[in-house]
């Protein structure tokens, strides 16, 4: 479990991120808006990515190809170098919160050691700021596929982006231009470590 | 293609959260596309929402009732 920071109503916060579960998974398809707010396309992805994780998940669970702890994940890989297998990983606010799974992403490891992002997405009642304005867990979550990467030695993150999602990494990785897919790696994975690394002092 | 930074300073956790004031956080392929290509299905709520956006958010049509059977 790795504890990151978040801005709530104005006030710095930590948030908890962990590995999911297979309740975590089923959860993700009973992710709903809030009632008084009409989805937005963002909103309406959000869900329908949650749903869609949550169907992917189901498959590689029966395949056996899923880890919901960096054991397994160390476990499998020792075991078969050129696994594949899912995961997801979801934050949690460590404050009493209306909204108990902040976000997620659902992300797999590739047989050359790789981890590609399907999905990562805030809560739907993060975006639409209701009942709290919750700022940084989009970002916290990709830093945190970054700090995984680090412990496991992956040299390479990579994913695709849609033209609502392409303006996100840019900002958050701090790069020049990303189009239908991002690859960080090398000087960009070395500048997001270091973001890390400074985090931690 | 390789990302290039657009500069190497280290910024603020305060930065970091502003990046969501702008872009919300929810990122993926295209959901029509993600579907097709694994064998998906989509949600009706969200088929409705594609409908109505290629239409230019012109409502549902009513559907047509049919006839009762005669005899």
């Amino acid at each position: 479990m790795n504890i990151f920071q978040v801005e709530v109503d104005g006030r710095p916060r930590d948030a908890e991120l962990r590995f999911g579960t297979d309740r975590d998974a089923e959860s993700l398809a009973r992710w709903r808006f809030p009632k008084d707010v009409v989805g937005t396309e963002a909103t309406l992805d959000a869900l329908e990515y949650a749903r869609l994780a949550s169907k992917r998940w189901r498959y590689y669970r029966r395949a056996g190809a899923t880890v919901a702890s960096l054991a397994e994940l160390r476990d499998k890989v020792q075991h078969n170098p050129k696994a594949e297998v899912a995961m997801i990983f979801v934050a949690r606010p460590t404050w009493r919160s209306p909204t108990p799974l902040l976000g997620f992403a659902y992300f797999r490891r590739t047989w050359c050691h790789h981890l590609v992002v399907d999905f990562l997405s805030a809560h739907p009642r993060v975006i639409a700021e209701r009942p709290e304005r919750i700022r940084g867990v989009g970002t916290g979550i990709l830093y945190q596929l970054v700090a995984l990467s680090e412990e496991m030695k992956i040299r390479c993150i990579w994913g695709e982006a849609t033209a609502h999602s392409a303006p996100f990494y840019e900002r958050a990785l701090n790069v020049e231009q990303i189009l239908d897919h991002f690859f960080i790696e090398d000087e960009v994975m070395r500048y997001c470590r270091n973001h890390l690394r400074q985090r931690r002092k | 293609m390789k990302l290039k930074l657009k500069s190497r300073r280290l910024r603020s956790i305060e930065e970091l959260w502003a990046v969501e004031d702008e872009f919300p956080a929810v990122c993926g392929p295209s959901p029509v596309s993600y579907a097709a290509r694994y064998g998906l299905n989509l949600s009706k709520r969200y088929l409705e929402h594609l409908r109505r956006k290629a239409n230019g958010n012109a409502k549902r049509p009513t559907p047509r009732r049919r006839k009762p059977a005669s005899g």
